[in-house]
């Protein structure tokens, strides 16, 4: 099985700034990380590469040193990788990204199932998986919490609306866009930087490499300008409750599971990694 | 000289700084009441790499170089200074040294298993008597047909109660009648060594500290690390490369201090305002970050003049000093900051404090390290004191 995960280098914000005079974030001299939803769609891929043999692909479209989010990617357990990076990639929107993403897809061996995140922590738009697919024609599920194989075809599992919803996929290849997945994305163990410098391969592509005309990337093939930003207003619904303890509590946590702000299977978090409750 | 880490050198700070804040940092206060390290801790390092940092992929190793195991051990140190420090003792005092002075058969032997983490290493070089002054050392080996016989005491011992290969400076006479030492590689599980109790330490209580005594333990003649009689001076050799870990321990627990203290200071209201915008805090937070980032210079200075390989002594001590000093500086005032909650347990800054100490103590002493600095401006060599 080829699985292919698109991640997107986003920079490590305390508080995002945006740059002077213009509506976009400031990235220059940031320290960048794997946005955080693209790190759980690589999780789920080398699962799967665990449970059923086969090929783990990272792609990232980016400027030269979102090499580094690829290389973390190789030493987490992907197989190899793909940059694409040219100067007339910048500024892209949504549309363009999965312009540029769709048409290298098509020029590598065409991979069984596609992975991204259900939206990048630096702009969340949550467009470009659902995109990729309209692009390359095949059908897709957003939002996916957990995937399962079964023999050739693969249930995948999300919670919408608040109902878990189980979708099985017949046919392949197909692109799936991660929320948020049972298990915390592995550590990096240390042993494997090097193999992910050194041994396994990462191939660039440029514009001339995809095909595409300068016009179809960047700023100039996107479809849309940013003209503005705004804070939404801040909401507060506090509720107080008077009742006594332990009827209060079962209500907070009922409110708080509604919201998806709980995992009642255990916590997003592995338990046996928490200190014991003293 | 290079200023910017390199890429690799970013994706070992992502790696550790990862496994350091996600699993290790919510254990850290529990490991300081406790005074231990939760098995699942130890169990869950193994497999990414700890405790084989420098050594090559051939004995299971992570091949990094030092400046990495730096980054490694800062990051460490920035969640949990115990595990910093075990980390930090482990491979530069114990893995390191039988890699660059062991035999093959030695490499071979030591190196996997120390590398997997299923021996812990210590060095053991502190007697009751002999502290600062090494040359003070009573412990014995003495060698009978095949084995050495080896009695004496060490102290302070840091993985004491975990170690599983422990490295002994110990007086010989294979070369000279002379005053001679040889530094021998002990298996903990030997007859005749014995544990003592763990240090009930102010600080870094998480690490197993304790006594290792030695009473007519024999070792094989093969156990013997590097030339006979050269002890002393290999143990001075690696601890370049330790005081450069424990520089970088020292640079995770003042960078520690300083996050919380901003932390703090935009948090804490008085007088209508967060703290942070009262002039005073403003100096505190400015000098903090000043100091911690010259002490992460120096550490990452030294680191590279390790693996430079052309003597880095001088830049190690220098950077112990001060990193260690800094470290205690901006434990001190992370706990002003932060005011009377910073005098109690509730905070970590207090922890910071007594962590921060003990790196102006061991692998040299603040003022060891002043002596070995200006023996080489002032006399162009390296004198033992
Ligand atoms: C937590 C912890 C872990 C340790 N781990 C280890 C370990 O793993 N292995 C190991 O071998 N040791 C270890 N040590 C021991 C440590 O290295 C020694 O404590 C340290 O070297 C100082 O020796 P001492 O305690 O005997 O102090 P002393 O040497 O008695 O020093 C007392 C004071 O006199 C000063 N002094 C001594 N000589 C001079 C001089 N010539 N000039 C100026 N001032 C001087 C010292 O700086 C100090 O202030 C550890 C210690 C601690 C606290």
């Amino acid at each position: 099985m080829r699985i292919l995960v698109c991640i997107k280098q986003v920079p490590v914000m305390a508080v995002p700034c945006l740059v002077q005079g213009r509506w976009t974030l400031q990235r220059e001299g940031l320290e960048g990380q794997i946005s955080e939803h693209d790190l759980q769609a690589l999780e789920a891929a080398l699962r799967l590469r665990e449970a059923r043999d086969g090929e783990v692909i990272v792609l990232t479209m980016g400027p030269p040193h979102a090499e580094e989010a690829l290389r973390e990617a190789l030493a987490r357990g992907a197989d190899r990788a793909l940059l694409l990076s040219d100067p007339a990639f910048a500024g892209a929107d949504t549309l363009a990204t999965s312009t540029t993403l769709a048409q290298a897809i098509r020029r590598l061996e065409s991979p069984d199932l596609i992975l991204c995140g259900a939206r990048t922590s630096d702009s969340g738009t949550g467009q470009v998986g659902p995109q990729l697919a309209e692009d390359l024609g095949i059908p897709h599920v957003a939002y996916v919490e957990e995937v399962l194989l079964e023999g050739n075809s693969i249930l995948v599992r999300r919670t919408v609306d608040r109902f878990r919803e189980t979708i099985r996929l017949r046919r392949l290849p197909t692109v799936l866009t991660f929320l948020r997945i049972p298990n915390p994305p592995r550590q990096v163990p240390l042993h494997r930087i090097h193999e992910a410098f050194d041994v396994k391969p990462l191939e660039r592509w440029g514009l001339r490499k995809l095909g595409l005309s300068p016009d179809q990337v960047g700023a100039a093939g996107s479809a849309t300008r940013v003209i503005g930003f705004r804070e939404p207003p801040a909401q507060r619904k506090a509720r107080v409750l008077r009742d006594d303890p332990d009827r209060a509590v079962e209500e907070i946590l009922q409110a708080l599971d509604s919201r998806l702000l709980l995992n009642v299977q255990g916590g997003i978090h592995d338990r046996a990694h928490n200190p014991p409750e003293s | 000289m290079e200023l910017e880490l390199s890429m690799r050198h970013r994706v070992v700070r992502k790696a550790a700084r990862g496994f350091a804040q996600e699993v290790l940092a919510p254990w850290a206060e529990w490991i300081d009441r406790e005074a231990r390290f939760p098995e699942e801790i130890l169990e869950s390092m193994k497999p990414l790499g700890y405790f084989g940092l420098q050594i090559p992929a051939r004995w299971e190793g992570a091949g990094l170089d030092t400046l990495a195991s730096a980054i490694v051990v800062e990051e460490l140190s920035k969640a949990c200074p115990a595990v910093g420090l075990m980390v930090s003792v482990h491979n530069s005092v114990a893995v390191n040294p039988i890699w660059r002075f062991g035999t093959p058969q030695q490499r071979d032997r030591y190196l996997p298993c120390m590398a997997r983490g299923d021996r812990i290493g210590a060095f053991c070089l502190t007697e009751p008597n002999a502290g600062s002054d090494t040359a003070a050392v009573q412990t014995r080996a003495e060698l009978q047909g095949e084995h050495f016989i080896i009695s004496g005491n060490k102290i302070f011992v840091t993985n004491g109660g975990e170690a599983g290969i422990a490295l002994v400076i110990a007086r010989t006479q294979l070369t000279s009648d002379q005053k001679e030492w040889s530094l021998l590689i002990v298996e903990t599980d030997r007859e005749g060594c014995l544990r003592g109790h763990q240090e009930d330490l102010v600080g870094m209580r998480g690490n197993p500290v304790c006594p290792l005594v030695f009473q007519e333990c024999r070792v094989p003649r093969e156990n013997l690390l590097g030339e006979p009689g050269r002890g002393l001076r290999i143990a001075l050799e690696a601890l370049d490369g330790g005081r450069v870990g424990i520089a970088a321990q020292a640079l995770g627990i003042a960078q520690a201090a300083l996050e919380a203290s901003i932390q703090y200071a935009m948090e804490r209201i008085q007088f209508e305002r967060p703290i942070g915008h009262l002039q005073a805090i403003q100096a505190k937070v400015a000098d903090m970050a000043v100091q911690v980032e010259a002490a992460r210079l120096l550490t990452y200075k030294a680191a590279r003049a390790c693996d430079a390989g052309n003597g880095a002594t001088q830049a190690a001590a220098m950077a112990k000093l001060f990193a260690s000093a800094t470290a205690v500086r901006a434990a001190l005032e992370a706990v002003q900051i932060f005011g009377g909650y910073g005098y109690t347990r509730a905070y970590p800054v207090e922890r910071y404090l007594r962590d921060a100490k003990a790196t102006e103590i061991y692998e040299g002493t603040s003022e060891i390290q002043r002596l070995v600095i200006s023996r080489k401006l002032l006399f162009g060599r390296k004198k033992r004191p």
